[in-house]
């Protein structure tokens, strides 16, 4: 008798271990090596192999039939740019500690309603639906430069973003969301004012963004808050009825003026990727995005205010090209497209590669194709770091 | 031989450990695995 894989069941190959994925029931298995190269046989001979077949066959992770090999990378699939963040301008009056653009008051790059147009008519071309209105601070351009680039946005996508600190709204930019239908994002870091003021380095700025919130709130324009947690900045405690901040660990990425400094031990942990994080289903969809490209560079765009175009909003190695004088179909490299995991160092004899995450932008500079610094992986070895190993290797990163 | 299987997925129905072999550790409770909501459009504010 012999056996397989089941439909829609795949087997990853690491270095040591090995991975299965069973994308009918979303489940992700960890199997040894041992257990890997009997599967490929397919041929049970002693007790313990049929033992093993039996329990395999229990899970409907195999079937009775003759082997067939059926690769995970039969799940690729075209790439489809379905966002993008557009930078208008690169200016803020806030000088937040780890901003991945390095804005500041001392920035002056602004994109001009024609050049803005431009990037709209192209991202519409290529199919992408939603678009973010980024900075710096957006705002800063004033009503009579930004307005009409807001229409003509409102006009060509699904959805529109605007992110924002929150700190120059007033009532007529609210009632302008409302009427354009824009969706608006704010950065808050804590309840408490002056903590919130030791991210963004502005004495003032959360009395003025929580003002922002309570007309977004009043005049029921559709907004959300972002947040992260820093080392040294408290949550504080929920005075107001217009926005909750959570505790969870949402990580900075090590890009622009962030640094592991902003990371305390507790946070670093939270972000150590472990066996846990693979506790939750995997779907169809996202093992597919992963086997096809980068989970995010193979689906998003990024177009500063200089019009130069990158695959994330935090990334600036990794280019496509400037717009200026090219179509942005034209620049689009393939090469980013197609960074799937199996290019990045360790990851590519990683069984865990299709099923886990990979934030490029967020690394130590130099490597582009570096391992995540978060991961606790070691597939060479089929081993995972203890917590003391973790933090010995990032001191190590952090001294290089 | 070593022929081990471990269902990673939270469902302990579905789990299973066959023979025996080096335990892999990890705890956390994070979603590390997830967009943060600063660079996650799809992100909604509760």
């Amino acid at each position: 008798m012999f056996y397989t894989l089941a439909d829609s069941v795949y087997l990853v190959d690491g270095a040591v271990n090995s991975c299965i994925y069973d994308l009918a029931k979303g489940k992700l298995y960890s199997i040894s090596r041992d257990g890997a190269i009997l599967l490929k046989s397919g041929n049970a001979k002693t007790a313990l192999e049929k033992d093993f077949f039996e329990k395999l066959l229990s899970v409907e992770l195999i079937v009775k039939r003759t082997y067939s090999k059926t690769d995970i990378l039969c799940l690729k699939r075209e790439p489809v740019i379905s966002f993008a963040w557009v930078e208008i301008t690169n200016k803020c009056n806030l000088e937040c500690i780890h901003c991945y653009e390095n804005s500041s008051p001392h920035r002056n790059s602004v994109m001009s309603n024609q050049q803005f147009e431009r990037c709209v008519n192209e991202l519409k071309a290529l199919g992408v639906k939603s678009i973010q209105v980024i900075g710096g601070e957006p705002l800063l351009l004033g009503k009579e430069l930004l307005i009409p680039s807001l229409v003509i946005a409102a006009n060509s996508f699904e959805k529109v973003e605007i992110f924002t600190n929150g700190t120059l709204i007033d009532k007529e930019w609210v009632s302008i969301f409302k009427k354009l239908g824009i969706h608006v994002a704010v950065s808050v870091y804590s309840y408490a004012s002056d903590e919130h003021d030791k991210v963004t380095g502005i004495q003032g700025s959360h009395q003025r963004t929580c003002h922002s919130l309570e007309l977004l709130d009043k005049f029921q324009v559709r907004y959300r808050v972002a947040s992260l947690r820093f080392k040294n900045v408290k949550l504080g405690k929920k005075t107001n009825q217009c926005f909750t901040l959570f505790n969870r660990k949402r990580s900075i990425v090590l890009a622009g003026r962030a640094s592991l400094s902003l990371y305390n031990k507790s946070m670093l942990l939270a972000k150590m990727l472990t066996l846990k994080c693979f506790s939750k289903s995997i779907s169809f969809d996202s093992v597919s995005k992963m086997v096809s490209g980068h989970n995010c560079f193979s689906t998003r765009l990024y177009i500063d205010s200089n019009m130069d175009v990158y695959p994330c909003v935090m990334e600036r190695q990794f280019k496509h090209g400037n717009l200026l004088d090219n179509n942005l179909s034209d620049i689009l490299k393939t090469e980013i497209f197609d960074l799937t995991k199996d290019k990045i160092e360790s990851c590519k004899v990683c069984e865990f590669r299709y099923a886990c995450m990979d934030c490029r932008p967020d690394r130590f500079s130099g490597n582009l194709y570096a391992k995540p610094w978060y991961c606790a992986y070691v597939p060479e070895e089929g081993k995972w770091l203890s917590k003391s190993d973790f933090f010995k290797i990032l001191e190590g990163l952090q001294c290089a | 031989m070593c022929l081990k299987i471990i269902c990673l997925t939270e469902d302990k129905k579905a789990s299973l450990v066959s023979s025996i072999g080096s335990d892999m550790c990890g705890p956390s409770d994070d979603d590390i695995c997830q967009p943060n909501s600063m660079c996650d459009p799809s992100y909604q504010h509760s």
